[in-house]
């Protein structure tokens, strides 16, 4: 009895910790927070210095060190990486399976942490992290296949390659592409040739490591290869026609003997070939293909899978997005996250329509490739009205499912906003009939004997134009199929007047804005005085979240990473002072009070950063933060909406006219003009950005440019003068 | 004295019509405490101190001046300057004739001006702080210093012979009746300021100027002309337009001066 209690304790708990995928929510960092991410990075460095190992002078030492903490840390922090999950778990896992019988020593050293990325990658530090991407295990068909790679990233921190690459770059004055490409296809091949020692050794099989290859050389495809139907949109309220996708296969163009000249990496043929003569030195291999369970391989890759999803909508890839929730839908089809995902794509969809811009969500014709193709191709064949329609009807059904989710019903709105706006939509072109009884009507229309003496009568000519202009009774124009996708919503009194409304209150803005582009140049000033005088610049704001500013100092051009440290302790105090006088509430979220806030405090300043992002992809759109709930969550913990973006930029660099060197004829005139550039030589760019959560969009962007240095209170009364009218 | 008054007034109204302006942690009026130093190296250089006992009119001059002014957007200012400065100026002796050469202590001279400038900086400035511009038309008026200046006149005969004389303060110039020289004054300056505490700054900047002294060109022109040897019977060597020429040399020569002092804001 007590065994099955236990058994029933030890099965519940793993229950409890994996995900539902039906309320799948994106994975976050777990945990205590690991040293690699609250230690500061100067810290690092110094600790770092002089580690054994390395023939670097003092100067390349620093130059080294800067290089891999700063850029590693900023990495760490860019909001991409998660620690102490489930997929983080699972690779550490797989990594100590390997690491047992081969370097054992290296057993609890290295780390291993997920970057959330479609690109296929897995990377080693110098200073012993070891990186895996979702869309690498998103990828793959067994654990083995992870091992190899993760094998492979093992055998490049265990031969020091980085260090090794940056002494070649450095010991070579004029370094070729080709001459640092050779170089670093040598130890690809050496960390393949050792990877595979250690897969040997940890008794994996060896069917499973060409296959790897295959994996790499593939991975730019969706994780799945399979067709997509042409009737998937079509339901009882929409029917698009087959006309709308590729009548063709797209060709996956992609070969194993790919011209590799100036890669990093040798082209995969060398790799496989390199890689069987390892392989057959061996003798004694093991038969694991899945060690730690094929149902948990799968299980992490499908969180992975689901991962791709979000982050493909993080970088506006819609198309990508559709595609991947299609394959999956079928084993989740109750999924609320992929339905979801779903509005929130062709939302994103018809905002890019819409802006015109849709080409940077969709790949161009050269681009399509494999059976994704006819998602894209779909996508860029619809026009403006139909990509509305598209939109309104997929988050329509969305909301049909989920009727009471705060998601769906925010990102419902938005689309509304958007039909209303678009003046291409118009509602009164839609009919009440769906496509099918259409077609039917129009069928009976055709067999009528009244219509058929009337036809009869016309002569060619007429007969043409009615064609042509669709004018013809009994000819259906099938193209507009999309004029009968809405006979729900046309008929629905609560979202026609809702749509009304809406319509007309854009309808006043846009007549005020041609009234006033109608005026003179002396009246539109005049009427924009009033405008400034009758409004407040500011936007009430008294709290806010800030997110922890960047700094950047440059010297000679190339980042000065100490001063930039300084700068952005002195900016961060600033801006804290500054908003202390004017009593207002600033919760900040920094790398450097990590220790204290923890892993709450990291996943908050990683979906913030995630947010920010979201929005420079295309400033003109009113982007749906893609971590909607967590969002919630974060607006519910500080009880604010304002988040605030910001960075300073510093340089020192006097500018001397060329024209001045004629001054050498004229001394005390020469002496006049030098002070000149030295004192204007200060420039400093501060941007801020205020972002509405509620809302979605930028409540405020700021730049500043002013030629001084950054000493705290220069910051500080920038900040006062900043915080003061975002308060007013 | 009418006309500064109507200056000032001028000036003040236009201050108080501007304001929509945060400053300086909401500070938009400020007082520039100053130094100016300015070394005469350049003059010395270029001038032949034949007249003079000394090689060289020293290497440092200075001066004080103290400016208000009202930030009346983010980038421009309005103010107004008052200063005191010193230097030094050999004077030749222009009306002794042929017959005579001079070796006299440079005489000291004040300075005081009085100017209304304006203030502005490129892109987002946010004035006071950092670096700007300023730019005012004033007046100098200047006065030579009484002091125990020493020197000697040596008189020559047509024979070749010569008699040393020397000259005490007494008969150098006459102090207690001199003129007030009146000029005009251009000044270009580029200041930086920077924030010590939230009221208090300190400023650095180079001041340029071209100082103009009218009316010296028609009293000289006369001088040389006529060659006036009536200063025989005079009771001092030193005239007043020698004393207005030197002033104009000097000036003249006087481009380019440091700058540094504290701000006040308030």
């Amino acid at each position: 009895m007590r065994i099955i209690l236990i058994v029933l304790l030890v099965f519940t708990y793993n229950v409890c910790a994996q995900q539902d995928f039906n309320r799948f929510k994106t994975l976050r960092s777990e945990g205590k927070i690991p040293e690699d991410f609250s230690r500061l990075t100067l810290d690092k460095i110094e600790e770092d210095k002089g580690s054994e190992g390395r023939s670097l002078s003092k100067a390349q030492e620093k130059v080294f060190l800067e290089g891999i903490h700063y850029g590693i840390d900023q990495l760490l922090h860019s909001g991409m990486v998660i620690y102490g999950d489930e997929i983080s778990n699972y690779v550490s896992e797989v990594a100590d399976k390997l690491l047992k019988k081969r370097y054992a020593s290296l057993r609890g050293k290295l780390r291993f942490y997920t970057i959330k990325s479609n690109a296929s990658n897995a990377l080693s530090t110098d200073q012993g992290i070891v990186f895996v991407t979702t869309g690498l295990l998103s990828q793959l068909t067994s654990e083995a296949q992870l091992a190899f790679i993760l094998a492979h990233e093992i055998a490049h921190y265990q031969e020091k390659h980085v260090v090794e690459s940056f002494e070649y770059r450095n010991q070579r004055t004029r370094n070729t592409i080709k001459q640092l490409s050779v170089y670093s296809k040598e130890k690809e091949l050496i960390a393949d040739k050792v990877g595979i020692e250690i897969y040997n050794a940890a008794g994996y099989s060896k069917s499973q490591l060409l296959s790897s290859f295959d994996v790499l050389m593939y991975s730019y495809l969706p994780f799945e290869e399979v067709t997509f139907p042409k009737s998937y949109f079509n339901t009882d309220l929409l029917f698009v026609p087959e006309s709308f996708f590729p009548n063709k296969k797209y060709e996956i163009k992609v070969i194993e003997d790919y011209d590799d000249s100036e890669s990093s990496h040798p082209n995969i043929k060398k790799r496989k070939s390199e890689a069987i003569s390892v392989i057959n030195i061996y003798k004694n291999w093991g038969d694991i293909i899945n060690y730690l369970g094929e149902e948990r391989f799968i299980y992490i890759r499908n969180l992975c899978r689901f991962e791709s999803i979000r982050t493909d909508i993080l970088n506006a890839n819609y198309a990508d997005a559709l595609y991947s929730i299609f394959i999956l839908e079928k084993d989740f089809p109750n999924s609320d996250y992929l339905k979801r995902m779903k509005a929130q794509s062709w939302l994103g969809i018809a905002q890019y329509k819409s802006d015109g811009s849709i080409n940077e969500t969709v790949d161009r014709n050269s681009e399509l490739e494999g059976e994704i193709a006819s998602v894209h191709y779909f996508i860029k064949r619809l026009n403006l009205e139909a990509t509305i329609t598209m939109s309104l009807r997929q988050i329509q059904d969305v909301k049909n499912d989920l009727p009471n989710d705060e998601e769906v019903h925010s990102i419902w709105k938005k689309i509304l906003l958007l039909s209303a706006d678009v003046k291409k939509f118009n509602i009164q072109n839609y009919s009440s009939l769906t496509f099918n009884s259409a077609v039917v009507a129009k069928l009976e229309v055709k067999d009528s004997s009244e219509i058929k003496k009337g036809l009869e009568s016309l002569n060619k000519y007429e007969r043409i134009k009615r064609k042509k202009n669709y004018t013809d009774p009994t000819v259906f124009d099938s193209t507009k199929f999309y004029h009968y996708a809405l006979t729900d919503l046309i008929e629905d009194e609560v979202f026609i007047s809702k749509y009304n409304h809406i319509r007309d209150s854009l309808d006043l803005i846009q007549k005020e804005i041609d009234a006033y582009n109608d005026l003179s140049y002396y009246e539109k000033r005049k009427r924009n005085k009033e405008k400034a005088n009758s409004e407040e610049w500011g936007s009430g704001i008294s709290e806010f979240i800030l997110v922890e500013p960047t700094a950047i100092s440059y010297k000679k051009r190339r980042v000065d990473y100490k001063a930039s440290e300084k700068i952005k302790t002195r900016y961060e105090e600033a801006i804290n002072n500054a908003g202390s006088f004017l009593d207002m509430s600033i919760y900040t979220i920094n790398s450097k009070n990590l220790n204290e806030l923890g892993t709450l405090g990291f996943n908050e300043r990683s979906t913030l950063t995630n947010l920010l992002f979201q929005f420079s992809q295309n400033q003109d759109i009113d982007v749906f933060p893609v971590d909607f709930s967590y969002l919630k969550e974060i607006e519910k913990n500080y009880g604010t909406t304002k988040i605030v973006f910001t960075i300073v930029e510093h340089a020192y660099s006097p500018e001397f006219s060329s024209s001045a060197l004629w001054l050498i004829f004229y001394p005390p005139a020469l002496l006049g003009y030098l002070p000149i550039p030295f004192m204007n030589g200060n420039l400093t760019e501060l941007n801020l950005l205020v972002l509405d959560t509620k809302t979605g969009k930028v409540d405020k962007g700021i730049s500043y440019t002013f030629n001084e240095p950054t000493t705290k209170l220069i910051l500080e009364s920038r900040m006062y003068d900043i915080l003061k009218n975002l308060k007013n | 004295m009418k006309k500064y008054f109507l200056i000032s007034l001028t000036f003040c109204i236009s201050l108080a019509s501007y304001s929509q302006v945060n400053g300086f942690f909401g500070k938009k009026n400020y007082v520039d405490f100053g130094v100016d130093l300015h070394s005469p190296l350049l003059y010395n250089f270029y001038n032949s101190l034949n007249y003079s006992n000394q090689t060289n009119l020293g290497f440092l001059n200075y001066g004080f001046h103290v400016t208000y002014s009202r930030a009346i957007q983010s980038n421009l200012a309005l103010g107004l300057e008052g200063g005191l400065s010193y230097f030094s100026v050999a004077p030749a002796q222009t009306s002794l004739g042929n017959y005579y050469n001079t070796s006299l202590e440079p005489i000291k001279i004040s300075k005081s001006s009085f100017m209304p400038k304006f203030e502005f900086a490129y892109n987002d400035a946010l004035l006071p702080i950092g670096v700007s511009n300023q730019i005012g038309i004033g007046f100098n008026y200047y006065k030579a210093l009484e002091n125990d200046y020493s020197g000697s006149v040596t008189i020559y005969d047509d024979f070749g012979s010569s008699q040393k004389l020397n000259v005490s303060d007494d008969n150098y110039f006459n102090f207690t009746d001199q003129e007030t020289v009146q000029g005009y004054t251009i000044m270009y300056k580029l200041t930086m300021r920077i924030p010590i505490n939230k009221f208090l700054l300190y400023h650095f900047g180079f001041r340029y100027t071209f100082n103009f002294v009218p009316n010296l060109s028609d009293l000289l022109g006369s001088s040389f002309q006529t060659n006036d040897t009536n200063t025989n019977s005079a009771e001092y060597i030193l005239s007043q337009r020698d004393i207005d020429y030197s002033i104009k040399v000097k000036e003249n020569r006087s481009l380019i001066m440091f700058e540094t002092g504290v701000t006040f804001a308030f």
